[in-house]
C-alpha cells in the first residue's frame, strides 16, 4: 500500500490518466500476459517440434544461457516480490523492448533453417506483435505511474552463428526467455491488478 | 522534334475542380511571329471542335492570350489554342487535356469488426462511406497506430469503402482512421479507439452434441467453443424447436451469460425430438454475436 501511494502520488503529476484509466490499463495489460503466458509456452513447444534432435528429446534441458541484450529474469522469485512496482515495471519493461527483435531475429534463422514450418513462423511473428504490444502498454501504464523507462534496445542476436545447431540453439533460448518473461510479466501484472482494482 | 511548335499553354495538364472558374494563357513563339506573321489577338480558343465565346478571351500582349471559365463544368478535352494564319487556313498552335473532378470528401461513419476465421487466425475488417465521387483516381488507405507504435498502412483492394488488416493484436489499444486522397486535396476520417477484443465476431460454437437423461423433460447440450478462454470469457443463446415445428424457443439468456461448455435444456416434453442451435459472444456485451451454430437434435427418453 505504501508503495502504491508513493506511486499514486507522483502518477498524478506526470500524466493525465486518472486513477479509473490507470487500473483499466493494468487490467488490459494482465489479460495481454496470459494471452502472452498462454502463447509462449505453444512456442516454445512448436520451436522444439521443428528443431529435430536433440531438441525434440524428452530429456533436453539444456543449462540457461543468457541472451546479449535481454535481462534475465531468473531473479529469485522472493528478490523479484520483494522489488517495488515501479522497479518490476522497469524490468519488464527493458524485457519487452528487447524480445521483439530478437523473435525477429529467431524468424529469419528459421525462414532459413526450416522453411516450411509457416505455423512456427506465423507464432514468432506473433509473439513479436505481442511483444511489442505489451511493451507499449507497460510503458504507458508507467508514464501514467511516474516511473521512468527502460533504455532503449539492442535489439538482435548478433551475426550469423557458426553452425545451424548453434543458430537453433539461440533461438531456443530465446523462445525459452520469451516464457519465462512471460511468465514473469503475468506474475508481476496480476499483482499490480490486486493494487489497482476496478 | 522536326516541327518546332509555335507556342503553348499553361497550364499544361491542369486537374481542375469542378464548379471552378479557370484561367488559361497561350504564349506564341517569338520566332512565329515573325514568320507566319501571327499576333495573339488572331488566337481562336477552342473545347474539342467547338469555338470558346470570345467573350471569354483577353489579349495579354501580341504574344499571349488568355481564356477564363467561370464554371469549369462547361470545359472538356482538349482546350486549343488556333490561329487563323495566311489565306484564312486556321492552324493549331496547341492544346492540353483537362481533367475535372473533386477533392475527396471527409470519410465517415468508420467502424470495425474483427471476424474469427479459425482457433488462432483474426482478421479486422474495416468499412466507412467515402463520400461523394470524385470523378479522379482517389487513394484510401487505413490508417492505424499503438499508442507508441505507428502500424502499416492497409490498402484497400479493389474497393474504396473497407479494407482488411490481418495482424490482430488483441489487450493493445489501436487509434485507426482514413485517409482520403486525390490531385484535388486530402481528407481525413475521425479517429476511432478501441481494443480489438471488444469488437470481435466469434465463430459459432461447434461439435453441438444432444444426449437425453434418465429425466424424460430434460436434453443435455455440449459444445465446443471455437475461441481461447485466454482471449475472451462467452455469453451464449441456444434456441430450440420440435422437429417438426418452425418455432423457436429460447433459453432465457440470463440462464446462459457465464462461460460454459455444456447446458441442460428442462421443461422438455417426454419423448419428443428437438433440434438445437446456439450462438456466442463475448460475456461482457462488447463485440457481436457470433452465427448460429450447426443444429444438432435429440429426443427426450419416455415418461
Amino acid at each position: 500500500p505504501v508503495d502504491r501511494a508513493n506511486l499514486l502520488s507522483s502518477a498524478s503529476s506526470s500524466s493525465s490518466l486518472s486513477q479509473q484509466e490507470v487500473a483499466t490499463k493494468i487490467k488490459q495489460t494482465h489479460r495481454l500476459t496470459v494471452l502472452l503466458k498462454h502463447c509462449s509456452e505453444q512456442l516454445l513447444a512448436e520451436y522444439v517440434r521443428h528443431q529435430g534432435e536433440p531438441f525434440s528429446s524428452p530429456d533436453f534441458q539444456p543449462p540457461a544461457m543468457a541472451v546479449p541484450g535481454l535481462p534475465s529474469p531468473s531473479v529469485p522469485p522472493e528478490a523479484w516480490l520483494a522489488l517495488s512496482d515501479g522497479k518490476r515495471l522497469w524490468h519488464l519493461a527493458a524485457a519487452y523492448t528487447t524480445l521483439p527483435g530478437l523473435l525477429g531475429s529467431v524468424l529469419q534463422q528459421q525462414a532459413e533453417l526450416n522453411p516450411l514450418a509457416s505455423e512456427l513462423h506465423r507464432q514468432l511473428e506473433a509473439a513479436a506483435r505481442q511483444c511489442r504490444g505489451l511493451a507499449g502498454n507497460l510503458e504507458g501504464i508507467m508514464g501514467a505511474l511516474g516511473v521512468p523507462g527502460p533504455p532503449p534496445p539492442s535489439s538482435s542476436l548478433g551475426g550469423p552463428p557458426p553452425s545451424a545447431f548453434l543458430a537453433k540453439l539461440s533461438g531456443y533460448h530465446v523462445c525459452r526467455l520469451h516464457r519465462d518473461w512471460a511468465m514473469r510479466s503475468h506474475e508481476a501484472l496480476g499483482l499490480l491488478r490486486t493494487k489497482y482494482p476496478l | 522534334g522536326l516541327v518546332q511548335s509555335c507556342g503553348y499553354i499553361i497550364p499544361e495538364s491542369p486537374v481542375l475542380t469542378l464548379g471552378s472558374n479557370f484561367t488559361a494563357l497561350c504564349i506564341l513563339n517569338e520566332s512565329c511571329l515573325d514568320f507566319g506573321n501571327i499576333r495573339a489577338n488572331q488566337i481562336i480558343w477552342k473545347i474539342k471542335n467547338s469555338v470558346v465565346p470570345k467573350e471569354q478571351y483577353r489579349v495579354i500582349n501580341r504574344t499571349v492570350s488568355s481564356v477564363t471559365f467561370s464554371d469549369t463544368s462547361t470545359l472538356a478535352t482538349p482546350l486549343t489554342c488556333n490561329v487563323l494564319a495566311d489565306g484564312q487556313i486556321e492552324q493549331n498552335i496547341y492544346g492540353i487535356a483537362v481533367t475535372l473532378g473533386l477533392p475527396p470528401e471527409k470519410p465517415e461513419n468508420l467502424s470495425c469488426i474483427v471476424h474469427q476465421m479459425s482457433e488462432t487466425k483474426f482478421i479486422m475488417t474495416c468499412t466507412w462511406n467515402p463520400g461523394r465521387d470524385t470523378f479522379l483516381a482517389t487513394d484510401f488507405r487505413l490508417k492505424s497506430q499503438w499508442p507508441l507504435e505507428t502500424l502499416p498502412d492497409c490498402e484497400p483492394q479493389g474497393v474504396n469503402n473497407s479494407c482488411d488488416i490481418s495482424n490482430v493484436q488483441f489487450f493493445v489499444n489501436l487509434e485507426v482512421w482514413v485517409e482520403a486522397k486525390n490531385a484535388l486535396g486530402k481528407a481525413e476520417s475521425e479517429h476511432i479507439d478501441f481494443d480489438p477484443v471488444d469488437i470481435v465476431k466469434p465463430l459459432p460454437p461447434h461439435n453441438l452434441a444432444v444426449s437425453s437423461r434418465e429425466l424424460p423433460t430434460v436434453l443435455k447440450l455440449s459444445w465446443e467453443n471455437q475461441i481461447t478462454v485466454v482471449v475472451m470469457e462467452l455469453k451464449f443463446n441456444i434456441r430450440y424447436r420440435i422437429s417438426d415445428s418452425p418455432d423457436w424457443m429460447e433459453v432465457p439468456p440470463e440462464d446462459t451469460a457465464s462461460h460454459r461448455t455444456s447446458f441442460t435444456v428442462q421443461s422438455l416434453k417426454p419423448y419428443t425430438k428437438y433440434v438445437f442451435s446456439l450462438r456466442c459472444m463475448k460475456k461482457n456485451g462488447l463485440g457481436y454475436w457470433s452465427d448460429w451454430s450447426e443444429e444438432k437434435s435429440g429426443v427426450t427418453s419416455e415418461a
